[in-house]
């Protein structure tokens, strides 16, 4: 049977992306004008930056790369380490990864955005910024590592602005993407995602005339601390919304990456420390840059509060990662991300590129800290980064969990139900999780329990009248999805019940046969009422 | 959208077109201050092709062009050269670090030649006080100001190298910087996008950036000029010692070995055999800095006794 309704196209794909991302309750408008106002201010101090040099910032010959390079060398790690979410998703096949892979594919895009702003506002020359684009610039590859950099950052970015597209796509479409034109892709940005973090550590490393940076471990130390900020960050993004609701996913993408930065906040405690004994032991001159930065040399101390600040800041995260209660109290959890976070931004963007240059080449101390221009610069970029984010989010996760027009059966009442169904069952999988009281947790299964019949009655009403023949068939479905309705009644009642493991079963149990029915069974009878006319 | 009532969506339609319009205006205002901004170029500069692609009479344009601008801007006649290496020549310095005295008069006569920025009192030349029995720079000091020679101390100035395995024109990602036949190490001030990855890879602390527009007074203006040289720079672009490339490579010798009263500084053909330098190479005790580094500078420093 010809396949009678419709699939919406691109526009209407573009339309509803844009009405979901600018759509929200006062909350979203609050924080995207505040995020909105912090990236104009950044702009402003730009263009104040190009007009009257680069004098306005703190940096000059000794110190030559200062609060925007730093920035820059963080968000490389924390758009690399959206891999974190995609391993397990697809290398081991983990299917409840697949949906909250998004999150963290998104956050990829944003951080490379905000990768490419920093190192714009570094440039001296902003208007010359082709004369790296080959065929029209001099490209000065293979041998300048940051043409390199230039080239894995933007292939990042276009790796996964494709598969977050064409899965997107997809779903809003409700049709199957096909594995050969993603797949590959999401293998490809595995190991692209390591590249742009060992090319970013090159950079550096690359440099034999600064002994500091000068290092083999720099680039496993860049990745560890990499898989410990991105992962940090992507738990509280989840933890957020989880507070504020939208949040379509199980515990188990937050418990896995808890799991992974337990790890990896301990791995990369040791490499600081590798990295600190082979430099003071032997106390070489070598060790000036590290000596500067950790204890001050020569009356000289900037950056001393501020490694101490991170170190601490990342043992105590990395010993509160350890405690096993840690996943039940999501409010320390996020503090525990936040701080090892901020740590990891210090270490490693301030307390990596800055200490490069001091003592400078010719061992003459000249300090450096960010000028007013430089932090609002800084936080205009960021900021940007997160109005992007926000958009992305706000466009992607309505399409993961909620109706989409691509499950239209073509019948504008039922199409309205289904829609409906899906926010009920989306409400009560948020209040199960939410430790609701029992009471509103009743009420929310009630409702769903009554829409549902009430609509099942009507799409059989609907087939009887059009003598559909499959209605014997459909009814059966119908009853299966009530019976399992009323069992996650019964369990939610039991008293020791175990209302994550019910959450998730809502979750995917239900959601998914929710999907699979309209996508299959109900477009049958749809079919059916269309050749009817 | 069935259940949305079209009124309800139409305010909410207003209302966002009124915050991106409110969002546009407040950007627009952001960025106002560019128009202020005047790189001080031309088009026909702006999309110009890169200094290895251009032949020499588009070479022989461009520096009218930049004698034009110093005549609009400063009202003065200036002479803009593009003198080319002559082959078979390879410049090499020397400094005698025994008679060296550390007057900086050698960093004062950069500053002049050079149309360096007077308020910075930039140069590419830092002289640093050693402690005498040492080679560690890092007992140097570079901002020393009493009367010189001082006792127990000897001097060591430092600029550029001109390595012949150059870190600084490796790292450089649009070719802004390359090294010259004739072993001269440049900087195209009207290619070099201002990323200063070559500053951070140089060992030597020979770059300098243009943090800000340099400005030196008109009538201080050096009118002999050099394309690749000490014309006037822009702002926001890496400039460096080009061994004075529009005197050396007319036959005349760098400002800072003319301006140096004890003759510490040996200036030649390394290519040829009869060369001073090539003398002392070859009667002095040389060595040259950070030499396990494997930059091969062509800058040598050298004792008598
Ligand atoms: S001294 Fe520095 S600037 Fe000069 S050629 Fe060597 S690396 Fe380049
Ligand atoms: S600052 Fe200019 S010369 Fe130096 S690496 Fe960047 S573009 Fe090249």
């Amino acid at each position: 049977m010809p396949n009678l309704i419709s699939r919406p196209g691109p526009i209407a794909f573009l339309r509803q992306a844009i009405h979901h991302a600018t759509d929200g309750g006062p909350l979203f408008y609050a924080w995207m004008t505040l995020l909105t106002c912090v990236a104009l201010v950044g702009v402003n101090a730009w263009a104040n930056q190009v007009v009257h040099g680069m004098q306005v910032t703190g940096m000059g010959d000794h110190v030559s790369w200062g609060l925007y390079i730093s920035n820059f060398t963080f968000f490389v790690g924390v758009a690399a380490a959206a891999v974190m979410m995609v391993i397990p998703a697809y290398l081991y096949h983990d299917h409840e990864m697949h949906d909250s892979v998004i999150v963290g594919e998104l956050l990829a895009i944003a951080a490379i955005v905000v990768c490419l702003l920093s190192v714009t506002v570094d440039l001296g020359r902003p208007d010359r910024f082709w004369h790296m684009m080959p065929p029209l610039g001099r490209f000065n590859w293979p041998i300048s590592m940051l043409t390199w950099d230039v080239i894995v950052l933007n292939g990042y970015l276009a790796l996964n602005l494709w598969i977050c597209a064409y899965l997107l796509w997809n779903r809003w479409r409700g049709t199957a993407p096909s594995p050969r034109l993603y797949l590959p892709f999401v293998f490809l940005s595995i190991v692209w995602a390591v590249s742009i973090h060992t090319v970013t550590a090159f950079l550096y490393c690359g440099l034999g005339g600064r002994p500091f940076w000068n290092t083999a471990l720099l680039a496993p130390r860049f990745l560890a601390s990499a898989f410990v900020a991105g992962p940090a960050l992507i738990i509280v993004i989840l933890l957020a919304l989880q507070r504020l609701g939208g949040y379509p996913f199980g515990d188990r993408p937050i418990a896995l990456l808890l799991r992974i930065v337990r790890i990896t906040a301990l791995i990369n405690l040791f490499m600081l420390g590798v990295e600190c004994f082979t430099a003071l032991y032997a106390g070489s001159t070598h060790a000036s840059s590290l000596r500067y930065l950790l204890f001050g040399a020569h009356g000289h101390h900037g950056l001393v509060p501020w490694i101490w600040s991170a170190i601490a800041l990342n043992v105590v995260a990395a010993a509160l990662f350890l405690w096993p209660g840690l996943l039940r109290r999501p409010g320390l959890l996020a503090a525990a991300c936040l701080m090892t976070f901020v740590g990891i931004w210090i270490e490693k963007g301030m307390g990596l590129v800055i200490p490069g240059f001091i003592p400078s080449t010719l061992h003459e101390m000249v300090e450096y800290s960010p000028t007013a221009t430089e932090w609002k610069i800084t936080l205009g970029v960021v900021a940007g980064g997160a109005l992007i984010y926000t958009l992305l989010l706000k466009t992607a996760l309505p399409l993961i969990s909620g109706w989409t027009p691509g499950l239209s059966v073509g019948h504008a009442a039922m199409d309205a139900q289904h829609r409906r169904l899906f926010e009920q069952l989306n409400a009560l999988v948020a209040a199960v999780r939410s430790r609701r009281g029992a009471a509103e947790v009743g009420r929310t299964l009630d409702f769903l329990d009554a829409y549902v019949r009430e609509h099942f009655a009507d799409e059989e009403r609907l087939m009887s009248e059009s003598g559909y023949a499959g209605l014997d068939d459909h009814r059966r479905m119908h009853a299966g999805f009530v019976t399992e309705l009323a069992a996650v009644h019964a369990a939610l009642s039991a008293p020791d019940a175990d209302r994550q493991a019910i959450a998730e079963r809502l979750h995917h149990a239900m959601r998914d046969w929710l999907l699979h029915h309209i996508r299959v069974d109900d477009r049958a009878y749809a079919s059916h009422l269309a050749t009817r006319g | 959208m069935t259940e949305e009532q079209p009124a309800g969506m139409t305010r909410r339609t207003v209302l966002k077109a009124a915050g991106a319009t409110l969002g546009a205006g407040a950007f627009a205002a952001a960025i106002a201050p560019l128009t202020q901004w005047k790189p001080a170029e031309s088009v026909d500069e702006f999309l110009r092709r890169h200094y290895k692609e251009l032949t020499p009479a588009e070479l022989t344009e461009i520096c009218r062009r930049v004698e034009a601008d110093a005549k609009k801007t400063h009202g003065i006649d200036v002479h803009v050269a593009a003198p080319q290496p002559t082959p078979g020549v390879k410049f090499g310095y020397a400094l005698n670090l025994s008679i060296c005295v550390g007057c900086r008069r050698c960093a004062e006569a950069c500053h002049r030649e050079n149309n360096h920025d007077r308020a910075t009192h930039n140069s590419y030349i830092r002289v640093f006080e050693m402690d005498n029995g040492t080679l560690d720079l890092a007992h140097g000091d570079a901002t020393y100001d009493h009367p010189v020679p001082a006792k127990g101390k000897y001097y060591m100035p430092v600029q550029c190298h001109h390595c012949d395995n150059a870190p600084c024109t490796k790292v450089c990602p649009v070719e802004a910087t390359w090294k010259e036949q004739d072993g001269i190490v440049v900087v195209d001030y009207n290619w070099c996008i201002g990323c200063r990855y070559c500053e951070a890879a140089c060992p030597y602390h020979a770059r300098r950036f243009n943090w800000k527009k340099p400005e030196v007074p008109a009538s201080e203006i050096n009118p002999d000029q050099g394309y690749l040289s000490n014309r006037v720079r822009p702002q926001g672009v890496m400039e460096k010692c080009t061994f004075c490339l529009h005197r050396t490579r007319e036959g005349r010798l760098p400002a800072c070995l003319e301006a140096c009263p004890t003759g510490a500084r040996v200036f030649g053909d390394l290519a040829d055999p009869q060369s001073e330098i090539r003398w002392v190479l070859a009667n002095k005790r040389v060595f040259i800095l950070k030499e396990d580094l494997g930059t091969r500078p062509t800058f040598f420093y050298f004792f008598d006794k």
